[in-house]
């Protein structure tokens, strides 16, 4: 009988870690790498589930997420944002590749996001390019561009303890600290614009790294020649959740386009770097910084908005409103004190004789209730109409 | 020539005193304790009239009118008091004396409630009264100023009757609908009549000139059940007063409070609207009457800037009242000091945390 017992508690452990293991298989599943957006569908099932294996394949083994978009609309965004929108927006990994294929447009964008930036070079960026590119399929095209991804990562896997993901949670048990250098790097300074000399670049980025670790939230700084058809604003706030910075930090971007004639600077800030980069002292950044900016002289301009990130807003004290607490503190002093001198009195006359009614005494002998005369009052409702909208307009 | 009576023990002759915590006399010479209706018989035997008459022809007309003057039984002592005053110390033997002309005949009281609660919880009640009170001036209460706290009868009518009533009211009902393109409101207008009879008992009225109707009014209720007939040896011990209001001059304080409660009762039977405001109010005493009553007070007035403050407390039930005087200056200086450091605190608080 505990035979039997026994054998039938085991066989439901077995079975119970079956189903544990099936469902956490499964769920692995859900993971898409590879999407097709197109309206007539430029896959077959077999062909997708392929590719997207694969990618699993090369997420397991070497820690890089591979994706691939084939779309015919970008939302209006350039192939470059959209790639940034659809990788963010797909997986957590800092570490990866992502192919955006516009075939509307016939344009096509590859982003190398975290580690996957530094091991590829300009060669095999566009060996990776050249491969999807000279197939006759997508599906060809796609399987081209995963062995060649798979060629050069397979020199620099990532263990998973360099898998760290942007919630703080990582794969494997990564110390705290460990876990916070991590963050350290994403650069904290991109010269694309090619602004400053590799000493300049070297100071102000070790400026960088001691504001971020001092004041634990990432300062960064990016030049640009190009926006990638984005507004600033755009592109500071998307190049910022690529680079895969912390919830608190601010990025400065400096654009010049000298063949366009174009320069623009623009501060982007998030979390508690929210609190610092108010408005008017982003107004003051640029204040301190135009002087240089405009001489060229970068490297000031730069040491400036460091300088003036670790001083902070200066805060001036509001009299008016010291007025306003001062008045209301006074007034509600006030009122404790008439409380408190209230008590000190208890002479109350009594005008009434309810203490001394004989008990069942009252007896109505009378009553009479007449109705004299009503009247109605009709006030017209405001009109109210469905559209919640508001606004004006003049012809003139 | 009014009579003076003072209790006297039987066992060593000393002047004796009311004790409220047994209801009974005490001698305080030699410690001897008999009740009250044991006192009434001895008092047949010690009242003595006195043919002293007042004498001199130095005051003015007028001038004495209010005064009279008394001879201590147990030392012969001259006393010269109001002439309200029915009960009293010889301030020469500190013996408790009653002035018994003061209290018979047509002045004697219907009932009298006697003292429950002696000097020493007057002065317990007293300090409760004060502990905790802010902005007291400096000085204005002290031990020595309790020491003076007096246990007096004060002189009460007391009235009782059935009243009619009838009163008339508007009570205004309102009705609220709406359709799609107005509001409305019907406002419907009742003539309301009520009639009817409330009785009162005992409703009191304050009979002393001397004291405040109001403070008198604040120590209420007392307990009449628990009310004696008069006797003089309840009085030993303790001041107190014949009245010096007539009954004809507090009638008009009982009927204004009887016809308020009046009011306030009927006016509660109007019911069903949104709204009822009195018209017109009138009510009939077609069958009262009136006694005399004598009512424990335990008194202090402390004298302070030129002003009396008077503090009492209920003899019977230990209800204290009295108003207390504030230092203003102070006690807005603190207000408006500390409201305003507590705003330039709650600011600096606002600022660093960045709020404002």
């Amino acid at each position: 009988m505990t035979k039997k017992i026994t054998a039938l508690f085991i066989a439901l452990v077995l079975a119970l870690s079956v189903c544990v293991t099936m469902a956490v298989s499964a769920s692995a599943q859900t993971d898409v790498f590879i999407i097709d957006e197109t309206a007539d569908g430029k896959f077959y099932e077999e062909e997708l589930s392929e590719r997207n294996s694969q990618s699993v394949m090369l997420e397991e083994n070497y820690g890089y997420t591979v994706m691939a978009v084939i779309t015919e609309d970008t939302n209006g965004l350039s192939v470059a944002a959209y790639a940034n929108m659809m990788y963010s927006s797909s997986t957590d990994s800092k570490n990866g590749i992502i192919l955006v294929h516009d075939i509307a447009n016939e344009d096509l964008e590859i982003r190398y996001i975290g580690k996957a930036a530094e091991i590829f070079d300009n060669e095999t960026r566009e060996t990776v390019l050249y491969a999807y590119g000279y197939t006759d399929t997508y599906n060809e095209g796609v399987e081209a561009f995963q062995l060649e991804i798979e060629s050069v990562i397979e020199n620099y896997p990532l263990s998973y303890e360099e898998e760290v993901y942007d919630s703080g949670e990582t794969i494997g048990a990564v110390p705290e600290e460990e876990s916070a250098e991590k963050s350290e790097e994403s650069p904290l300074l991109l010269d694309l614009a090619d602004l400053l000399s590799e000493k300049e670049q070297t100071d102000i980025e070790k400026k960088l790294k001691d504001f971020s670790k001092e004041q634990k939230m990432d300062l960064a700084i990016v030049t640009v020649d190009d926006l990638d058809g984005m507004s600033i604003e755009k592109y500071a706030a998307t190049y910022y959740k690529s680079m895969g910075y912390g919830q608190d930090g601010a990025l400065l971007v400096r654009y010049i386009n000298k063949e366009k004639d174009e320069k623009e600077v623009y501060i982007y800030a998030s979390g508690k770097a929210k609190e610092i980069f108010t408005e008017d002292f982003t107004q003051d950044v640029f204040d301190a910084m135009q002087e240089d900016v405009e001489a060229g002289k970068y490297a000031s301009a730069f040491n400036t908005f460091i300088d003036k990130a670790a001083e902070g807003p200066k805060r001036e004290i509001n009299w008016m409103m010291l007025g306003v607490f001062v008045l209301v503190g006074m007034t509600i002093g006030l009122l404790i004190i008439v409380v408190i001198i209230s008590k000190n009195k208890s002479i109350v006359r009594k005008n009434t004789a309810s203490l001394y009614t004989r008990q069942g005494s009252m007896m109505l002998t009378g009553q009479n209730d007449t109705f004299v005369r009503s009247h109605v009052r009709k006030t017209p409702r405001p009109k109210n109409d469905d559209d919640d909208s508001s606004g004006g307009g003049r012809k003139m | 020539m009014a009579v003076v009576l003072n209790q006297k023990c039987p066992n060593c002759g000393g002047a004796v005193e009311f004790n409220p915590g047994t209801q009974n006399l005490k001698c305080p010479y030699c410690d001897t304790e008999f009740e009250v209706a044991a006192a009434q018989e001895e008092t047949a035997n010690v009242v003595e009239a006195s043919n002293w008459s007042t004498q001199g022809s130095g005051w003015q007309e007028g001038e004495a009118d209010n005064m009279v003057v008394y001879t201590c039984n147990s030392c012969g002592g001259e006393i010269v008091a109001d002439s309200a005053t029915g009960a009293s110390t010889c301030p020469y033997c500190d013996s408790p004396v009653v002035m018994k002309g003061q209290f018979s005949g047509a002045l004697r009281p219907d009932l009298v409630i006697p003292f429950k609660l002696d000097k020493k919880a007057a002065k317990e009640a007293l300090k409760k009264h004060f502990k905790g009170k802010k902005f007291v001036p400096k000085g204005f209460f002290s031990e020595n100023r309790i020491e003076e706290i007096k246990g007096i009868y004060v002189p009460y009518w007391l009235f009782t009757c059935d009243a009619y009533f009838e009163g008339s009211y508007q009570g205004e009902k309102v009705r609220r609908w709406s359709d799609s393109d107005y509001d409305y409101e019907e406002t419907s207008i009742y003539d309301v009549y009520r009639s009817g009879n409330i009785s009162f008992d005992n409703v009191p009225v304050d009979a002393s000139v001397k004291m405040d109707d109001a403070l008198m009014e604040s120590l209420e209720p007392y307990n009449l059940s628990e009310g004696v007939d008069f006797n003089t040896a309840y009085l030993s011990g303790y001041l107190a007063d014949k009245f010096d209001v007539s009954v004809e001059d507090s009638m008009p304080r009982a009927n204004e409070r009887i016809k308020n409660t009046a009011d306030i009762e009927f006016k509660k039977t109007v019911k069903g609207y949104d709204s009822v405001s009195c018209i017109d109010s009138t009510i009939g005493i077609p069958n009262g009457f009136y006694k005399y009553a004598l009512y424990p007070v335990w008194l202090l007035n402390i004298s302070w800037n030129g002003k009396m403050y008077p503090f009492a407390m209920n003899g019977q039930t230990g209800q204290f009242v009295g108003d207390i005087p504030t230092n203003k200056k102070l006690a807005y200086l603190v207000g408006l000091g500390g409201g305003a450091l507590a705003g330039i605190a709650a600011f600096l608080i606002a600022f660093f945390a960045g709020i404002v």
